[in-house]
């Protein structure tokens, strides 16, 4: 049986047997003329109190001929549409939306009366701002693309919707401002996902996975972001948004590893101050690649480097250790790796006893016992608050560290500079959807450093970036 | 125009920052061994032959959107194009082989206390073949990141060097026999060579409004910069300059500052070194580009394998005798750079002036 039969019970029956679950829940009311009506629903995730208000109260007080066309009148509820394919019809039960069913009807109504509960809207972790909104993305796609409208009042902005995973059945949006994104690039994303075929989507990230051009590269090739402000001013640039539902964390192409050095607070202060921060960012994440592996490579190739005033510090306080420098530094980058991934791992109250065990029992015992050296800890500790300056690109730059370690280990500076050189290269032919990943430094885009590292003001900055817009250009008229 | 088409600017970037950074090693001591405080006119004969040729090709690169393989092709055939592009990877490869050996024993100066063992140079080649095999945007990409490298590291040696300099050591001008002015010369033809890297890129750059000027002038200034490190260099050491290899990794030592900073200059030799490593893939990355044209293949990443695994084994067997390599190739080979770098471009020069003016869509 493909589609409904005017026999209410045989399409109880089939419904049935399509949705054997015992969440699947039919409510069975009458309309005034005494026609039976039956809404399939799912516990939990349909809106049990509008179906009763806006659905079964009005047919009740139906004192008409209950025909199908006159049924769909009376709905009070907003969102309904016709459909009589049994398939069709399980996947919107799935949905989280009612089916009604009437008595001698081939058809039924789809009454969209999804709910699903949903966390409080707030500020998410990763993209804190002093200044400017707080509100974050949520795990409900329907609430995020409010959100999303709500900032982007424009005809303009589309959402195109398509459904995910064999299994989950995950709605995805794929969001754009018409004109402002590239239009091949909206059609190679479309194809990208038409194309994905997976049992689940539980989270964005595994949708990124599908979206890189190169599957096993250590660098990611879409932004992410956790604000629908964000998400908003990336597609006023050109870029297009990917939001899933079930995930707090939008996606959007073409991504430029620039992007992750800018904050939306930036956006809210002064440039001078923009471009102060930003410059801290880059020089932290700098300290926190280079630090740890230069200090080995110093150590051990290169003393000259140090000033000699800070080798005699050095030299005593690593006299007597058991360990090779790199081996030292290794064993405390990794201890402070442990560290990171229990803590954010660990219930919040086990969060102090942690504290107190990573600082004391683990630095100060390790420094006391003559395992560790104390200038060790303070490169690790210097180096690992410093990756967090950039949060979006810690998977990547943590590994990196350790890379150049050992690097910096066996070969000594040279290797550093190498790896550099490598990695440089690497990312020189590395391109997100037609945009290079290192632009607007490599290839160089003149108009797009004015919103790099550098801030312009607002005003300075007519033109959406060259690498990431489509056809419609300004931003401000002057 | 082809994808691998770099920019004017990126173009604009090579001739001024790629050019002069391989030859602040060893070129100005033994430019200072023989002509001595004249070492300024000695390298400034190569450098303005050099001038002359790029000047030629960047005129041929603006008359002509054409590379130079239809050139060939078009004059003489498929065949002596493709045999023209053998002996031109082979010729780009060789060139490449004096300054990674320059390099190999630059890098253990200046980064190790004490003589490290071969291996710490081999993992060069891993970058280096894997840089090889990029197209030539990716070396435009490089030349746009060579930029800030350059701009933040040489200047700033030059800044702590210069107060130890005493250019009156440079007067008077004139002062060395000019036969041994004129030996300098050819003696540094082989670093003075890259003329010949823009007839891969004839037909591969995307041009832009006053072309020439602006990559004229990039030339220019790439070659001042050298002049200045030069007379530094010669201001600072003086007489027992022809001691003093590694030049770049020694002007700045006697800079005050560093007595309370430690050695910080290092730091800008390194941001240096990274620059350095770009400049010295170059020439292989344009051999593999003429031997995928050569063989009409795709195959970059066993060409750049080939080409790589050649010149590593040319510097294991030559490891400990960079002296003798230096002297054969300089003072015997240098007739080679002067007809690859000199002759046949102007060659390519009077072919293409004589044709009509063709455009075509094609790589490499």
């Amino acid at each position: 049986m493909e589609v409904l039969s005017k026999n209410l019970q045989e399409n109880l029956d089939e419904f049935k047997r399509l949705l054997p679950a015992e969440d699947v829940l039919n409510f069975e009311f009458l309309t005034g003329d005494g026609t039976k009506c039956v809404a399939v629903f799912i516990d939990g995730i349909t809106d049990k109190a509008l179906l009763g208000e806006l659905v079964a109260k009005p047919l009740g007080m139906y004192e008409g001929k209950a025909t199908f066309d006159e049924i769909k009148k009376r709905l009070a509820s907003p969102e309904n549409k016709e459909e009589n394919k049994l398939s069709a019809l399980q996947e919107e039960v799935l949905d989280g939306n009612a089916v009604l069913l009437v008595d001698g009807c081939e058809r039924a109504l789809v009454l969209g009366l999804k709910t699903v509960p949903v966390r409080a809207i707030t500020e998410p972790p990763t993209d804190i701002a002093i200044k400017g909104p707080r509100a974050g993305f949520v795990e409900d796609l329907k609430t995020n693309m409010a959100l999303l409208r709500t900032r982007l009042k424009t005809p303009d902005l589309l959402f195109e919707s398509l459904t995910l995973g064999k299994q989950s059945a995950t709605n995805v949006a794929l969001c754009y401002i018409k004109g402002i994104a590239k239009e091949d690039v909206v059609d190679e994303v479309q194809r990208v996902l038409n194309k994905i075929e997976v049992d689940g989507v539980c989270d964005s990230s595994y949708i990124s996975l599908f979206l890189a051009k190169r599957r096993h590269s250590l660098f990611k090739q879409s932004g992410t972001c956790e604000k629908p402000d964000i998400l908003a001013a990336k597609m006023l640039e050109g870029r297009v948004g990917i939001l899933v539902d079930g995930s707090p964390i939008a996606l959007s192409v073409p991504y430029l590893i620039v992007e992750d050095f800018q904050s939306s607070e930036d956006y809210f202060v002064s440039p001078y101050r923009a471009t102060f921060s930003r410059f801290i960012r880059a020089l932290s994440l700098i300290l926190a690649i280079y630090l740890p592996a230069f200090y080995v490579a110093a150590q051990l190739f290169k003393l000259q480097l140090l000033p000699i005033g800070l080798l005699l510090t050095i030299a005593s306080s690593i006299q007597g250790l058991p360990l090779s420098p790199s081996m030292e530094m290794f064993l405390t980058l990794l201890a402070l790796e442990v560290i990171t991934e229990a803590s954010v791992r660990m219930p919040k109250y086990v969060g102090t006893a942690l504290s107190v065990v990573a600082a004391l029992v683990l630095g100060d015992t390790a420094v006391n016992a003559g395992f560790l050296s104390t200038t060790a800890i303070l490169i690790v500790a210097l180096s690992g608050i410093c990756l967090y300056t950039v949060p979006n690109l810690v998977e990547s730059n943590s590994l990196i560290r350790m890379l150049m370690l050992l690097a910096a280990g066996s070969v000594g500076t040279y290797g550093i500079i190498l790896l550099t050189a490598f990695i440089l290269y690497y990312l020189f032919s590395a391109e997100s959807y037609s945009s290079p990943l290192l632009a607007p430094f490599a290839p160089v885009v003149k108009r797009d450093l004015k919103d790099a590292l550098v801030k312009f003001n607002t005003e300075q900055l007519p033109r959406r970036p060259v690498v990431v817009r489509g056809e419609n250009q300004t931003r401000l008229k002057q | 125009m082809n994808s691998n088409a770099i920019s004017t600017r990126q173009l604009c970037f090579i001739l001024a920052f790629f050019l002069p950074v391989n030859k602040l090693a060893i070129l100005p001591s033994v430019l200072a061994k023989y002509a001595g405080n004249d070492l300024l006119i000695a390298a400034l004969l190569p450098l303005v032959l050099q001038g002359g040729v790029i000047f030629g090709l960047l005129w041929l690169m603006q008359k002509r959107e054409q590379t130079l393989f239809e050139l060939i092709e078009e004059k003489f055939g498929n065949t002596v194009a493709r045999v023209c592009y053998f002996i031109l990877a082979v010729y780009f490869a060789f060139s490449a082989l004096l300054p990674l050996a320059e390099h190999k024993i630059y890098i253990e100066y200046i980064m190790y206390d004490s003589l490290p063992s071969l291996l710490i140079f081999l993992p060069f080649f891993f970058f280096s073949a894997y840089a090889a095999a990029k197209g030539l945007n990716s070396t435009g990409r490089a030349a746009d990141v060579g930029m800030p490298l350059f701009l933040f590291s040489l200047p700033i040696l030059l800044f702590m060097a210069i107060a130890s300099a005493d250019f009156t050591s440079l007067l008077p001008v004139g002062r060395t026999p000019f036969g041994d002015i004129l030996q300098g010369s050819t003696s540094i033809l082989s670093w003075c060579s890259e003329g010949a890297w823009l007839l891969l890129f004839l037909g591969n750059v995307k041009l832009e409004r006053r072309f020439l000027l602006k990559t004229s002038l990039s030339y220019v200034f790439g070659a001042l910069i050298l002049l200045v490190f030069l007379a530094i260099f010669y201001g600072i050491f003086s007489t027992v300059a022809i001691n003093e290899s590694f030049a770049v990794a020694k002007i700045a030592r006697y800079y005050n500052a560093l007595k309370t900073l430690g050695r910080v200059d290092y730091l800008f030799i390194y941001i240096l070194s990274l620059l350095q490593l770009f400049a010295l893939t170059v020439p292989l990355q344009l051999s593999v580009q003429s031997l995928k044209k050569c063989f009409n293949s795709d195959m970059v990443s066993l060409f750049s394998l080939i080409v790589n695994g050649a010149i590593l084994a040319v510097i294991i067997l030559t490891a400990q005798s960079f002296p003798v390599l230096e002297r054969v190739i300089n003072g015997y080979l240098f007739p080679v750079f002067l007809v690859f770098a000199n002759l046949i471009p102007l060659l390519c020069l009077l072919f293409a002036i004589k044709k009509k003016p063709k455009r075509k869509d094609s790589s490499v």
